[in-house]
């Protein structure tokens, strides 16, 4: 029983509707400037001989399709997760909108390379599509409802939010978990890094990458810890005073790999946003300017 | 709630058996991502190349290719050689469709030894062809500047 109780408290403690209304609207608009800027079709013209289908491909028996479909396919998308944005028919372009993702963005993992940067956006969209995050901030709710009285707390709102959080944590713990069986302490204390900034930057190395790469103490430091930052992030999941932290530096040395290696897990940032506590936030912003706190998050802790 | 505890718990499972059992089903991982060892005074990467009309070599290098034909490099040159035709005759394909890209004569697929010296930077030790498709007229036939330049 106490374990069921830790659980319900844990994913279905009260929370109000706008935390998880904020996330869908600024997720959805991350997704939108994701696809707005990609060229998916590229993929359409890569000569059949590369392509190595994916486990999701394979036992889909999923092809390569042509070049039109796959532009009809992404401007759907992008009008879907635009519909799912301002909150009209949000839980369908939603539900619609994961199964042209999981497409579209297990595409370039087709052809030798598999991307891992990707794989969290489509289940977050699919939990949105679970969720009940049209319930605030959406226009079918605005019109529709106008007359129901707003949306009670809820742990409704609460366990898709925490979900995605688990599942970066998960992502952390996994990435940090292989580096460790695969490769050992060796990843720590050989000159691994060095080699893999050296690896990545062989025509424009930059300031960054050649200062870190030249200095062993330094790169054996960031070894060590990426491997404890990722091992140690599940714990945000629990504790409130590490949270903050946490969160902080892993998205400190994303922008650091970026810097060194070049390599940027922008789509994955994007699943940031369901660390903030957007309600909390927003009246402690508006109690410092003078307002009073509302009242339901007076009552309801709003963070994880 | 029960549904949902039915989704957490499911989405929870898959993640922790890719992660134990290292095994990758998109979009559920292990995140392998830089686990593999490059350590070492030098390592080894292939590197695909185009070759330009004047036979100056520029890089056609996208991580996508290089782990294409890293896992190549082994088999069979026939194979090998094919995917390297497959790779030029695209790219014509796309200059033709009006991309921006070089006039080119050939592919080279090398096979690169490099080290870090002492200030950082990225040295080639080593460069060994592997494999090579050019043009077949491009060997023998000079280009219309060569040949102005000649005259």
């Amino acid at each position: 029983m106490p374990l069921i109780r830790r659980w319900n408290n844990f994913f279905f403690s009260l929370a109000p509707p706008t935390d998880l209304a904020v996330c869908r609207t600024l997720f959805c608009a991350g997704m939108l400037a994701h696809l707005c800027t990609t060229k998916f079709w590229r993929w359409a013209s890569v000569p059949h001989v590369f392509f190595r289908p994916i486990w999701l491909y394979d036992s889909l028996g999923l092809s390569i399709v042509s070049e039109r479909w796959m532009i009809i396919m992404q401007l759907s998308a992008i009008a879907l997760l635009s519909l799912a944005m301002v909150g009209v028919l949000t839980r369908v372009a939603l539900a619609v909108a994961g199964g042209l993702l999981l497409y579209l963005l297990a595409l370039p993992s087709n052809f030798g390379k598999v991307g891992h940067g990707d794989a969290i956006l489509v289940l977050t969209t699919f939990i949105l599509a679970l969720s009940r995050c049209d319930e605030a901030l959406s226009l079918e709710h605005f019109v529709l409802r106008k007359n129901r009285p707003a949306a009670q707390p809820s742990g409704e709102y609460r366990w898709p939010i925490v979900l995605v959080c688990v599942l970066m944590s998960l992502v952390f713990f996994g990435a940090g978990v292989t580096k460790l069986r695969r490769s050992g302490l060796a990843w720590i204390t050989s000159n691994h890094f060095a080699n893999l900034i050296a690896q990545h930057h062989r025509s424009t190395p930059s300031h960054w990458s050649l200062f870190i790469a030249a200095h062993p103490a330094l790169y054996h430091t960031l070894a060590g810890c990426t491997i404890l930052g990722e091992i140690l992030f599940p714990l945000a999941l629990f504790s409130r005073r590490l949270r903050p932290t946490l969160v902080f530096l892993a998205f400190v040395s994303q922008v650091l790999i970026g810097l060194t290696l070049g390599v940027w897990f922008l789509q994955f940032m994007l699943c940031y946003i369901f660390w903030i506590p957007w309600t909390d936030l927003a009246s402690r912003m508006r109690s410092r300017s003078g307002g009073e706190m509302l009242p339901a998050t007076k009552a309801v802790s709003t963070t994880l | 709630m029960i549904a949902a505890s039915t989704v957490i718990l499911a989405l929870l499972l898959v993640h922790l058996y890719e992660i134990i059992t290292s095994t990758e089903h998109w979009p559920f991982s292990p995140y392998p991502m830089y686990s593999e060892l490059v350590s070492g005074q030098a390592s080894t990467s292939i590197a695909l190349v185009g070759v330009k009309r004047n036979r100056q070599e520029f890089s056609m290098d996208a991580a996508w290719q290089r782990k294409t034909f890293t896992r190549m490099a082994s088999r069979s040159s026939e194979s090998r050689h094919g995917a390297l035709r497959t790779c030029y005759q695209s790219y014509r394909a796309d200059k033709r469709a009006g991309s921006k890209r070089q006039d080119l004569a050939g592919v080279r697929l090398y096979e690169e030894t490099w080290t870090v010296d002492d200030a950082g930077r990225p040295k080639r030790l080593a460069r060994k062809l592997v494999d090579q498709y050019m043009r077949p007229s491009s060997a023998t036939k000079p280009s219309r500047r060569a040949k102005r330049a000649a005259h």
